[in-house]
């Protein structure tokens, strides 16, 4: 046997894993060499060192404590995919479809540092979503960090909020009207158009209140997405 | 027969996140303890132990070879110690009082004992884990072959190379008899 197998074999022999041929093989190397048997004896040593250490600490069970945590970020992790599902059923799509998410996530999700909260404002969201299989409209109120008469392209968490409207029309032909304190933007799927917002004259704010014998915001709004849808 | 490394990972990746409680039970001792003697504090190698498993459990679909489970565990867990250690420089602004009592609950294991700790961390991958899952983990030859998915004589080998490189390394720091005899 060569020095450099016996080497090779030192932990099979020190294991009592070698047949015995190998072993009585092994035994005889290291009776004429000097150099492996030193090297045997500090192995052992080694060996004898690590088995103290291995045995020094306490037995450990952290099974339910991982798995628990696993199945929680899960949890969370789930509902945010069904979240964004959500938001695909919903037709979403391109430009207004970024809108609506930093709508989500300046509106729900900064507004309210509580994750509980957040998540169960966009589950809410997700089931409504979801009881209504077949809608004609939908119509979103929230509030969005931005600033007005921006082009929808100002959203951070660095500005204050304003309330945000969003109405969704299905049908053949699909449209989207997304609206803010002096600005409104609609697409129909092509393209995206916004302007000023039309009650906003002289840069007031639009839906602050209504005056005795006009219509309700909602119904106006609602009047002033036909013309624009 | 318990299912393999490689199976619990697959598994896992179908959606079924119970498998991987078996990796866990498999890995937990070897890994904490491991971790015990990199941090000298078992409260907070079972915390970085735990980050571990979760950071893994995650990251699975990155595992490129399932059956080398263990190593790539070992790999997030060094980058977790290593987090730790940064926060815990972070947040020097203690107390001397408080510095002092922290210094003194933490020198668990010097001397020959941390040599030895440090040599074993500085081994290759496919070294470091069999000496890991035999003596910190107490797994016999049969299972380390098993759970790692290699013939029994590669586990061998691979121990017998592990105890050379361990031997030069301690040699390299003054003499391996003096360090790792006790």
């Amino acid at each position: 046997m060569k020095c450099s197998e016996c080497r090779d074999a030192l932990a099979a022999y020190l294991e009592g894993l070698l047949d015995p041929a190998d072993r009585a093989r092994m035994e005889a190397h290291m009776d004429e060499c000097a150099s492996c048997r030193a090297e045997l004896e500090e192995v052992r040593e080694l060996t004898a060192h690590l088995q103290r250490e291995g045995l020094a600490a306490s037995p450990v069970s952290l099974e339910t404590q991982v798995m628990d945590r696993i199945l929680q970020q899960q949890a969370v992790e789930l509902r945010r995919l069904k979240m964004r599902t959500r938001i695909r059923i919903l037709g979403i799509s391109g430009a207004m479809a970024a809108a609506v998410a930093m709508l989500l996530v300046g509106g729900f999700w900064l507004a309210q540092p509580a994750t509980a909260e957040a998540e169960r404002a966009a589950e809410v969201l997700a089931q409504g979503a979801e009881a209504t299989p077949s809608p004609s409209t939908v119509h979103i109120l929230a509030k969005l960090r931005t600033i007005g008469h921006d082009n929808f392209v100002m959203i951070g968490d660095k500005y204050d909020f304003v309330p945000v409207e969003i109405w969704k029309q299905f049908g053949d032909r699909p449209k989207w009207r997304v609206e803010k304190p002096g600005r409104v933007a609609v697409m129909d799927g092509k393209t995206l158009g916004s302007q000023a917002h039309p009650s906003d004259h002289g840069g007031g704010r639009a839906g602050g209140g209504h005056r005795r014998g006009e219509e309700p915001p909602a119904r106006r709004r609602l009047s002033q997405e036909q013309v624009f849808l | 027969m318990p299912p393999s490394d490689a199976e619990c990972v697959r598994s896992c990746l179908d959606g079924h996140p119970e498998a991987f409680r078996h990796l866990v039970a498999r890995y937990q001792t070897s890994l904490t303890r491991h971790l015990r003697f990199h941090l000298g504090e078992m409260g907070e190698a079972l915390e970085v132990a735990q980050e571990t498993f979760v950071r893994a459990y995650f990251a699975l679909g990155n595992l490129r070879k399932p059956e080398a489970f263990f190593s790539w565990l070992l790999g997030i867990a060094d980058r977790v110690c290593k987090e730790t250690r940064r926060a815990a420089l972070r947040h020097k602004s203690v107390s001397c009082d408080q510095m002092e009592l922290a210094e003194t609950t933490k020198t668990v294991d010097p001397g020959a004992g941390q040599a030895v700790t440090e040599a074993v961390g500085g081994l290759p991958d496919a070294y470091r884990e069999v000496i890991v899952l035999r003596f910190y983990g107490g797994h016999s030859c049969a299972d380390i072959s098993r759970d790692l998915g290699v013939p029994l004589g590669t586990v061998t080998k691979r121990l017998s190379r592990a105890y050379a490189l361990l031997r030069e390394q301690l040699a390299g720091r003054g003499g391996a008899g003096s360090e790792v005899t006790p």
